[in-house]
């Protein structure tokens, strides 16, 4: 039980990491060229770029925190504590996104 | 545009649509006293497949045919803020989408018992649901007006 413990807290971890990451490598391309020019270039599409981080940082990030020694103490309530923020780091990073392009459009 | 690419766009809203639809029903039957556990993984499998493939099918047409010849059209017409607003949030604010739901099918597929037995987990994951159908039905809507915008 403890194993499918800390694979969840894990998975919920880098669930965090990767909707903020795609929230501020988006927002920072659009106002900062040579980051998404960067994307593009080693990519072949920033598009394409931001893809395979965001899979990347989400992998990576779940398999460290899933093999690295330490003694899980998650219980199903502070999982479910911890997928309420989840939620609400959702709902503000999508929010930023539409609003950042909104801005962009209309005001920049 | 070649059958290839309107096979591969078709398919794109299909796996779409039914990934929103499928956690409409996670979000719904995960809230019941008793859900069904079998039923309750089953959905969150399909629709954690169906939102991974729209993304490689969404990303095949977005880099082999929108950016090309869709983009341009849209930004030379009467709705220029189809694309730069409605499709640039519609193609960042997507990525969440697999990963949420890959979250959820883990919690029902790997903890059913605690899904059950603790109010506060089902409850956040009935919400983490809610919020991957919701986001998915902007979607669905916001590729009615892209597409809309491309006439």
């Amino acid at each position: 039980m403890e194993k499918k413990l800390r694979l969840v807290s894990s998975v919920i971890s880098s669930s965090v990491l990767a909707v903020v990451f795609v929230t501020v490598i988006t927002i920072s391309g659009e106002t900062y060229a040579p980051l998404k020019n960067w994307l593009a270039s080693t990519f072949t599409h920033h598009w394409l770029g931001k893809s395979v981080l965001t899979a990347g940082v989400f992998v990576i990030v779940t398999i460290i925190l899933t093999i690295i020694p330490y003694r899980e103490t998650s219980t199903s309530f502070s999982l479910g504590r911890r997928i309420q923020r989840l939620n609400l780091v959702t709902v503000v990073a999508t929010a930023a996104l539409v609003g950042f392009f909104i801005y962009h459009y209309y005001f920049v | 545009m070649t059958t290839v690419l309107a096979t591969n766009l078709i398919a794109h809203v299909l796996f779409g649509v039914v990934g929103t639809i499928v956690y409409y029903m996670v979000w719904r039957d995960g809230l019941k006293k008793q859900p069904n556990i079998r039923w309750l993984q089953g959905l969150s499998l399909t629709g954690t497949i169906s939102y991974v493939l729209a993304w490689i099918s969404g990303g095949y047409y977005y880099l082999t045919h929108y950016g090309s010849t869709v983009k341009p059209i849209i930004k030379a017409g009467a709705y220029p803020w189809a694309h730069s607003v409605i499709m640039e949030a519609k193609e960042h604010v997507f990525f969440f989408l697999p990963i949420l739901a890959i979250l959820v099918m883990l919690l029902w597929w790997l903890l059913p018992n605690e899904m059950q037995q603790e109010p506060k987990l089902k409850q956040a994951a009935a919400g983490l649901s809610g919020i991957i159908s919701l986001v998915g039905m902007a979607m669905i809507f916001s590729g009615i007006v892209i597409s809309g915008a491309v006439r």
